[in-house]
């Protein structure tokens, strides 16, 4: 590739890497912004709302001044604030567009208050949510675009919904977050180790990764699973445990990010592990990247460690290995 | 999924009380979810079941039955903060129990998933 067409992708970390370290009360929301910043691990920086901020979407006006002092202080950008969909916030019934709308607002606004230039959304709002989003995004000049994570593909049919609403729309404001574990090759062994750790036996694994491969949605997965686990008096916690592989990652082809690549407004590096020879396992990163870079995209992308489901390994040397591998890959377009 | 939050259900501040248990809570999840979404699926003392009506739940210094929580859509569970299970269980004898939790979560843009995750602790008198 000639170096005019040198790779535009820039490297960051979002928070959620670092669940654990938040959750088991070992590193402050401020403490981890140091941290991402003292290990080099920006300069892009993502972070969930409901995550790492008490009483989101409401953002005080003095945590708004301090996180934009605390950006400045560690040289870190905000890449991206994921804002979150609640349709079922009733377990009984989904809201009302209306509501839908009502509830992504303050989220929005508190996107542009931390200076945060892209609200990565969920498909758990229909297009006709972002639709009516739409002139409060151009006042507050914030892209928003769901994030394709699986088990949707950019060819699922929630997704083609967005699509034909954006070649109506044509904003440049409109878009797609693409999570590379919708393209993932397979379940990464360490996954399917940790299920085993728990004792779950080999052909209900084997049964969950069969149909993990099937052209389906992660519903009709889960149901397909209860349907084939039927009568075996499976522990519910188990089948909890190995249907969550279905909203994990997908088997998509790399290649298919061509079809929205003009569209794309941030990525996510999702990765579980990184090997010692410093390949991740179940993701293809050169190809993947490869693809971002013949694609054109400029932008973060946000090293998404996810491995602490199951692992105890530092999320910082998680995260600079993944970035490490990214550099090693995009030094050689 | 594996489930990395089932180590951290149960926080080592759970105890034995006068009239029964106190345990403190964590949400297995990586972010705020409001009680509507959160269900105590069963709590168990050396292996028995406690009645729902016995138990109570403690959020941000309010208390509230098991009952109403599917109805608790603006009460938000933060995910450094700790809820307060209080289980009554009169005429418990001896001063080493074993309890287990059963939480249930409904996560609210992932219809049809439930997140379960359990958790057991010795409680020992203090």
């Amino acid at each position: 590739m000639s170096s005019s067409a040198r790779p535009g992708i820039k490297l960051g970390a979002t928070l959620f890497a670092f669940t654990n370290e938040f959750h088991a009360r070992e590193y402050s929301f401020e403490q981890l912004l140091a941290e991402v910043a003292r290990r080099n691990l920006g300069p892009g920086l993502e972070v969930i709302g409901f995550q790492s901020i008490r009483g989101f979407p409401e953002v005080s006006d003095a945590f708004a001044d301090r996180f934009r002092e605390l950006m400045a202080l560690h040289r870190l950008e905000p890449s991206s604030l994921a804002i979150n969909a609640d349709t079922y916030l009733r377990r009984d019934r989904a809201m009302s567009i209306d509501e839908m709308v009502a509830y992504h607002e303050p989220q929005i606004r508190a996107a542009a208050k931390l200076g945060f230039p892209v609200a990565r959304c969920q498909f758990a709002a229909p297009p006709e949510v972002i639709e009516r989003l739409l002139p409060l995004a151009e006042k507050l000049n914030v892209k928003l675009g769901p994030e394709i994570h699986a088990p949707l593909g950019v060819d699922s049919p929630p997704v083609l919904a967005y699509r034909e609403l954006y070649a109506r729309l044509k904003s440049p404001l409109l878009g797609f977050v693409p999570d590379f574990g919708a393209t993932a090759r397979t379940i990464p062994k360490p996954y399917l180790d940790t299920l085993r750790a728990r004792g779950i036996a080999e052909p209900l694994i084997q049964t969950a990764l069969e149909i993990w491969r099937l052209p389906l949605d992660s519903i009709a997965k889960r149901a397909e699973l209860a349907q084939r686990l039927a009568g075996q008096r499976v522990d519910p916690a188990v089948v909890s445990a190995l249907s969550a592989m279905f909203n994990i990652l997908s088997p998509h082809p790399p290649r298919s990010w061509l079809e929205i690549m003009p569209q794309v407004i941030h990525v996510h590096g999702k990765f579980y592990d990184v090997d010692d020879d410093g390949s991740v396992s179940g993701i293809d990163y050169p190809t993947l990247l490869k693809v971002f870079v013949e694609g054109g995209y400029r932008g973060y992308m946000s090293s998404e460690w996810e491995g602490h489901m199951y692992s105890e390994a530092s999320a910082f040397d998680m995260v600079a290995r993944h970035q490490a591998l990214c550099r090693r890959i995009l030094a050689a377009f | 999924m594996a489930n990395g939050f089932e180590k951290r259900l149960l926080s080592p501040g759970c105890r034995l009380t006068p009239g029964g248990l106190l345990l403190d809570v964590r949400l297995p999840w990586y972010r705020a979810l409001p009680l509507s979404v959160v269900e105590v699926a069963g709590v168990t003392i050396d292996g028995a079941p406690v009645p729902p009506e016995r138990i109570s739940f403690e959020l941000n210094g309010r208390r509230f039955r098991l009952a109403e929580l599917r109805e608790l859509v603006d009460e938000w569970w933060f995910v450094l903060d700790s809820a307060f299970l209080h289980v009554e269980a009169p005429g418990l004898k001896g001063d080493r129990h074993e309890v287990e939790l059963t939480l249930n979560l409904y996560p609210p843009y992932i219809h049809g998933m439930t997140w379960v995750t359990r958790a057991r602790r010795d409680l020992r008198a203090a």
